[in-house]
């Protein structure tokens, strides 16, 4: 992909209401990528949120421009998703930055599957 | 969506359909996959409301190789719809495909609702949208609830026929706790399952609602040792005290033990064992 198909793109909500969730901008340019955070959990989980960005960044190839990210407290998954709708809205393109998968996410709800699939096939 | 986890719903349903606007779906599929991989479901099943046509084969190609237990496709008019979503999701997921739930929404739907609920054997339930029902029939949705009477009663017989769920449409005023308490008995007395909820607080209330009463618990207890009994003793028919018993009652009595054990009304070894 050449650098004139990268645009400026934005994902997530804006404004003073807004919880557990964020806001991620991306301004293209020639100069090294930077990164602006600002979080209302910033003394708790700055590191761990810039980790998350620069996660999405590396996995998207992305190596210029600014990214600008406005938190109100998202969790992982949540910040790893509006990273990875705003950069490929601006254009860039790898495979799904996907969270650490969590054994109760695997593993909930199959007793209530099992259960619909014995409702429909009492045999089974 | 990140604490529905914690209300013990039965399942819970992340939207990609009416609640996304256009402009963010691409936004919506990557929040629901990553809702699949890392969301603490609790012990809801995982299930995952899809867009019609192209964007909701966009939306499986996200989602499907990350365990949905159930995919609702909506606005199903023709079987062909759901053989389609099964064989994109079969595609994709191999053995670990998703089961599917289609959903009525048109009377052309309705009149079709037995070869929807058959068309394809990942159907586990089937549902209906009285909203967009109701603005398709020009009748708006009222309490009493006539104007979709023949949608609701043919989506259970539709259901029960090709021997799926059927699951009742949502109440949509969430303040009205009566009113829905109400709902739900209608709908369990016309033969629903279950009941779609849009709210966490109506969830309390449809568990509540949907479970047998204390005294058809303890007659179909009765029913069920009676006909155990008999099993065991080789007879043919099946007594509770000096009445005879049909069999369908007997098969009604199980479905009430089996409600009851899942709404903790009973303990799952009642029997102590004994089945």
């Amino acid at each position: 992909m050449s650098d004139s198909n990268i645009r400026l793109a934005s994902a997530g909500p804006t404004g003073n209401r807004v919880r557990s969730d964020l806001r991620v901008d991306y301004e293209p340019n020639a100069e090294a990528l930077t990164i602006e955070l600002k979080s209302k959990v910033d003394y708790l989980y700055r590191d761990a949120i810039e980790t998350a960005i620069r996660r999405v960044v590396g996995i998207l190839g992305v190596a210029t421009g600014r990214l600008t990210v406005e938190d109100a407290g998202a969790l992982e998954w949540v910040i790893l998703a509006r990273a990875e709708t705003c950069l490929r809205r601006a254009g860039f393109e790898g495979p799904p930055v996907l969270p650490e998968p969590t054994q109760y996410a695997a593993d909930s709800g199959r007793a209530a599957a099992a259960s619909i699939s014995r409702a429909t096939n009492p045999s089974s | 969506m990140i604490s529905g986890g914690l209300y013990a719903a039965d399942g819970l349903i992340l939207d990609l359909e009416d609640s996304v606007p256009p402009a963010e779906k691409d936004a919506a599929r990557i929040l629901v996959r990553n809702a699949l991989v890392a969301l603490d479901w609790g012990s809801s099943e995982r299930m995952v409301r899809i867009n019609q046509g192209a964007v909701g084969e966009e939306d499986l190609a996200s989602i499907a190789g990350h365990n949905p237990h159930t995919v609702l496709v909506p606005k199903v008019e023709e079987a062909a719809q759901v053989g389609r979503a099964a064989e994109v999701l079969s595609g994709l997921a191999g053995e670990a495909a998703a089961f599917l739930m289609p959903i009525i929404e048109s009377p052309l739907g309705v009149h079709r609702a037995f070869e929807i609920a058959a068309a394809d054997a990942s159907v586990v339930a089937l549902t209906l949208g009285l909203e967009d029902l109701s603005a398709e029939l020009a009748a708006p949705r009222t309490t009493e609830g006539w104007e979709s009477f023949l949608a609701r009663q043919t989506t259970v017989y539709a259901a029960r026929a090709a021997g799926v769920q059927p699951i009742a449409s949502v109440f949509s005023d969430i303040e009205d706790e009566d009113g829905l308490a109400a709902y739900v008995r209608r709908e369990r007395g016309l033969g629903f399952d279950g009941v779609g909820c849009i709210h966490p607080r109506q969830i309390p209330v449809v568990h509540r609602e949907m479970l047998p009463s204390e005294a058809e618990v303890e007659r179909a207890v009765r029913v069920v040792m009676a006909a155990r009994e008999a099993e065991e003793r080789g007879l043919g028919a099946v007594a509770v005290g000096s009445k005879m018993v049909d069999p369908p009652v007997v098969q009604q009595a199980f479905r009430t033990v089996e409600l009851a054990i899942c709404g903790g009304m009973l303990a799952e070894d009642w029997d102590n064992g004994k089945k």
